[in-house]
């Protein structure tokens, strides 16, 4: 007989460790972070967006520049927090889900090491049983062995026939004993087996389950290890946009409309900027940074159109190409509609065509010659929200415009201008050499 | 040359709108921490420690971003105020010489 086994303590399955719930949590952050940030990238665009249409210039291009850089790595860093999210969210489920494998497994194993400590303590017994049952067959053997020779001796004693009765009784009752002990046995090592079978195999589920919460978390590691964050290019991009405000600038600020383009035919072309509206130049020293402004300013301001034109004139008998400069002299007819003949024109190669009107509420104005900063009570429109329409051909350029507000003086604008290229190259033509 | 037609008030409002980056940024920012120690007992502890620590150390750089594009964008819309300021004197001189 073998000694009796030590009972089991360990049912051999550890739950996977961890707080499914508080990862899941952290996953909601990290998709709200994500969320966050891609709104933050929308917004910086469409805040970019909006001022791409009515702000040129270099410090322009480098606010749409440091917005596209912005808004670019806000969305790369957002998708990377939704990577994480999603990697700790998926975590959380596996891992959930594999300690609700590993408790029940744990449940079962322990049930089945019960089981099977039971039955070892059962089948210990059966199998003392089966031993004191074999030595009592043993002995009641020897005692029917002892009784028959008792009771075949001549002269034995009446009572040794009884003797011998009590003998096969005994022994038949430790044959009993014998056979319900090997059937304990039996049956103690059948379900000692059936017990260990089951708490194998529970073990073996609890150990699966924690190798799943184990792979689930390498996964997830990965996720987290492949996510590069980096810090926005906040200060030297934002510091470059600021820059690019400050310093000695010239600045040319205007309400209204703005076309730069060409246009004609064969004997007349042009070229150039045109500003329609209300405005100024402004010659601007000093710094812009993220406190406020400082310098100072000096500022040309005017009311009408302004422009650079360079025109070719392609004569068949003479040919030439000139470039017009004009500041001033200019007619406005009109509130609404302004015809500007240029006078005055200088044959420089190059410089500004400049029509000084008038374009106030009021209807006409005649700028002379040379007054260009004359009669701008309403040019001080800077920042001006408009709205019109601009046509240009080869023998008008038409702007219209309706002004809002001006910030500088609180006037309202309406109207339109027109210019003709055409005359504005037969005035060229006027001062060019061939005709001089 | 630069050309600014578009409402300083209009600018201000964009720069308002950008506004709201820095205080998101920093709620979320404070949250981090909370989360340092969400893998607690699991394998993936310290990876996702790590990663809050970096969350941690980067997002005050996406709110002051947002701060600084903001402040930016005052900027420039002071920087064209004072033009228009100073057109507006300049007009008024003119206004006032051409009278004269």
């Amino acid at each position: 007989m073998t000694p009796s086994p030590t009972p089991i303590t360990d049912p051999g399955v550890t739950v996977a460790t961890g707080d499914p719930e508080a990862i899941s949590t952290a996953g909601a952050w990290h998709h709200k972070l994500a969320s966050t940030l891609e709104s933050h990238s929308s917004l910086i665009r469409s805040t970019a967006s909006v001022l791409l249409t009515g702000w040129d210039g270099e410090a322009s291009k480098q606010y749409q520049s440091l917005s596209a850089t912005m808004s670019g790595h806000y969305e790369v860093t957002a998708a990377e927090a939704r990577a994480v999210g999603n990697a700790l969210k998926r975590f959380s489920a596996e891992l959930g889900s594999a300690q609700g494998q590993g408790k029940v497994a744990l449940r079962n194993a322990i049930h089945w090491m019960n089981e099977v400590n039971a039955w070892q303590d059962k089948l210990a017994a059966a199998e003392k049983a089966k031993a004191t049952a074999e030595a009592q067959v043993k002995t009641a053997m020897q005692a029917v062995v002892a009784a028959n020779h008792a009771a075949s001796v001549p002269g034995a004693p009446s009572g040794a026939v009884a003797a011998m009765t009590q003998a096969s009784n005994n022994l038949q009752a430790a044959r009993n004993a014998l056979a319900k002990a090997e059937t304990d046995e039996a049956t103690a090592t059948k379900k000692l087996k059936n017990a260990a079978d089951h708490f194998t195999m529970w073990q073996k589920k609890g150990g699966q389950a924690l190798e799943e919460a184990e792979k689930a978390a390498g996964v997830a590691g990965l996720a987290l290890g492949a996510v590069a964050i980096s810090s926005p290019p906040v200060a030297g991009a934002v510091n470059a946009f600021v820059n690019g405000m400050s310093g000695s600038g010239t600045a040319s600020v205007f309400a209204g409309f703005q076309v730069a383009g060409g246009g004609g035919g064969p004997l007349a072309n042009w070229q150039g900027l045109f500003q329609a509206g209300a405005g100024a130049s402004a010659t601007a020293t000093g710094s812009a940074s993220i406190t406020g402004v400082n310098g100072d300013l000096s500022a040309q301001a005017f009311a009408g159109e302004q422009g650079s034109v360079t025109g070719n004139v392609g004569w068949s008998q003479l040919g030439g190409t000139g470039s017009v400069s004009e500041l001033g002299g200019a007619d406005a007819e009109g509130d609404v509609n302004g015809k500007f003949g240029l006078s005055g024109i200088g044959a420089q190669a190059s410089g500004s065509v400049f029509a000084g009107a008038e374009a106030d509420a009021s209807g006409t104005a005649n700028l002379g010659p040379g007054s260009a900063s004359g009669h701008v009570g309403v040019s001080a429109g800077i920042g001006a929200q408009a709205s019109g329409s601009v046509d240009v051909s080869a023998h008008k350029i038409g702007v219209s415009w309706n002004v809002g507000a001006t910030l500088g003086l609180g006037l309202d604008l309406g109207g339109s201008v027109s210019v003709d290229p055409s005359k504005v190259v037969s005035d060229v033509n006027k001062v060019m050499p061939w005709n001089w | 040359m630069s050309t600014f037609s578009v409402v300083t008030s209009a600018v201000e409002d964009m720069s308002t709108r950008l506004g709201v980056i820095s205080p998101e940024v920093a709620e979320l920012h404070g949250q981090a921490g909370v989360h340092s120690s969400a893998a607690a007992e699991t394998s993936l502890h310290g990876a996702l420690s790590s990663l809050m620590g970096d969350w941690a150390a980067a997002l005050p750089h996406f709110g002051l971003s947002g701060e600084r594009l903001q402040a930016a964008m005052q900027g420039a819309a002071a920087h064209y105020r004072a033009a228009d300021t100073a057109v507006g004197d300049a007009a008024g001189g003119s206004d006032a010489a051409q009278g004269s």
